[in-house]
């Protein structure tokens, strides 16, 4: 009688590990576990990244388990929420919503429905929310806000610099210039000039449309009733919204959770639905990272 | 069941898990359109406040411009330096960023009572934390009983026209804490 090896139970929770995380509910939940690790929203206490954490290793045991994520949402959005509400950025409510999404589908008696129906809507309302404020902000539709931001902000300037539509020392000059109205006390608040060059100030309009318009896609893909092949626009509108945004605006732990969301209300087969997701989050990822390094 | 592996689920799932299913985004929805009368109806930044308003308009937190200072029984209009006011880790940091990013009056009220209670150095003619530079406190120049603190935040607007972004005020206050 031969006995079993001494790391049979690590190599069954391995290969048990593995399995979860290669299907859909379960590559979701590791993404949102992982993201809550590396990237959690503001406010949280430590216990948040902690609890995720040992989520991350527990995975195809807590996958579906209530208490575990009412516990993990309940300390997520204590901290969260006792943290000044006008001091968060948007996917920080978007990640407790996400949490809290997580904790009702484990008490559906189908969670992986539920949570696609959860995270449809919740992509569908926050671009239906994203389009409004962008429709009803005339310097945003005649373009004034992104001809500043690309002429100040040196992580939006960056793409434009390696297209050459941007001077490096331009957006430095201009970053200076307006330093002393933030930091320094004794300044006059006064108008201050910023230097735009001619490309950017023709080009900042249509882009700023081309972000109107494809934001406004990802809204409506994913609020419509869609069926069949129609639902494969809503990976496709934000797919496009991911991979032009993600690059210039480094917040990739946003990025993920619309994977997430994304990849749990797909109807997309198994497995290119994961390495579909996965891919594009990868990819801008690291777009961004070849901005940086091309763009300094 | 995996919704990829029966999509026919959609239509004969329980009410109760419809009902799960839409708890989340009814809460995006409730914030949000909160979040949009606010910032409609008074000086909050549409960037804040759970309304996704980020990156549609210049009138972010990070432009607006909070401007503190102070009179004291031994110093008139010192300017409060914006580190200490809005630096991470700044002890006022919190009411600073809540006053700037939507100055209400209980907003504004709150900043000066904090900066009234903080204990305030004077070097080079601006108020610093006194912790921040011992010798400044040890030289005798730390500020007595504040009675005075003046609050101003503006927003700003880039002239595209005329290149130049142009400040907007939107409160100027004096409060006695």
């Amino acid at each position: 009688m031969t006995e079993a090896p001494a790391n049979a139970p690590l190599r069954h929770h391995l290969d048990a590990f593995v399995s979860a995380a290669a299907a859909p509910y379960g590559l979701v939940v590791a993404l949102t576990l992982t993201t809550t690790v590396t990237h959690p929203p503001r406010g949280a206490s430590v216990l948040t990244p902690v609890l995720a954490g040992v989520g991350v290793v527990l995975l195809p045991r807590i996958q579906r388990d209530r208490r575990f994520w009412a516990l993990l949402t309940a300390v997520t959005a204590i901290g969260v929420f006792s943290h000044p509400l006008v001091d968060l950025d948007n996917h920080h409510f978007l990640h407790v919503y996400w949490l809290l999404a997580l904790t009702l589908a484990a008490l559906a008696r189908d969670p992986a429905v539920t949570l696609a129906r959860a995270g449809r809507l919740l992509i569908g309302g926050l671009f239906l929310f994203a389009t409004l404020w962008k429709v009803v902000s005339p310097d945003f539709t005649d373009g004034s806000f992104l001809t500043f931001t690309l002429s100040v902000d040196p992580n939006v300037a960056r793409a434009p610099l390696v297209l050459g539509w941007q001077d490096a020392e331009l957006v430095e000059a201009n970053r200076d210039a307006l330093a002393p109205l933030h930091l320094d006390p004794t300044s006059e608040v006064a108008p201050v000039p910023i230097s735009v060059t001619p490309t950017v100030a023709r080009m900042a309009a249509p882009l700023s449309w081309l972000t109107l318009v494809l934001e406004a896609a990802v809204a409506l893909t994913f609020l419509l009733p869609l069926r069949g092949a129609w639902t494969r626009w809503r990976e496709a509108s934000l797919f496009a919204f991911l991979l032009v945004t993600y690059p210039a605006l480094p917040v990739l732990s946003f990025a993920a959770l619309l994977i997430a969301m994304s990849l749990a209300n797909t109807d997309l087969p198994a497995p290119r639905a994961q390495v579909l997701h996965l891919g594009v989050l990868l990819a801008a990822g690291l777009a961004g990272q070849a901005l940086r390094l091309l763009a300094g | 069941m995996d919704p990829h592996e029966a999509p026919a689920s959609h239509d004969r799932r329980p009410l109760r898990d419809r009902v799960l299913g839409v708890i989340a985004p009814l809460l995006l929805i409730v914030v949000a359109s909160t979040q949009v009368v606010v910032a409609s109806t008074s000086d909050l930044t549409p960037w804040r406040g759970g309304g996704f308003g980020m990156f549609s308009t210049l009138d972010t937190h990070d432009q607006r411009i909070l401007r503190v200072t102070i009179t004291a029984a031994d110093a008139e209009g010192v300017p409060v330096d914006p580190a200490a006011l809005l630096s991470d880790g700044a002890a006022l940091r919190e009411v600073a960023v809540t006053a700037r990013n939507h100055p209400t009056s209980a907003n504004l009220e709150g900043l000066a009572a904090s900066v009234a209670e903080a204990e305030l150095s004077v070097v080079d003619g601006v108020a610093v934390p006194a912790s921040r530079d011992a010798a400044a406190a040890a030289d005798g120049s730390r500020l007595g009983a504040i009675e005075i603190v003046r609050v101003a935040v503006w927003r700003t607007a880039f002239d595209r026209e005329a290149g130049l972004l142009v400040p907007e005020l939107l409160v100027d206050r004096e409060l006695r804490p």
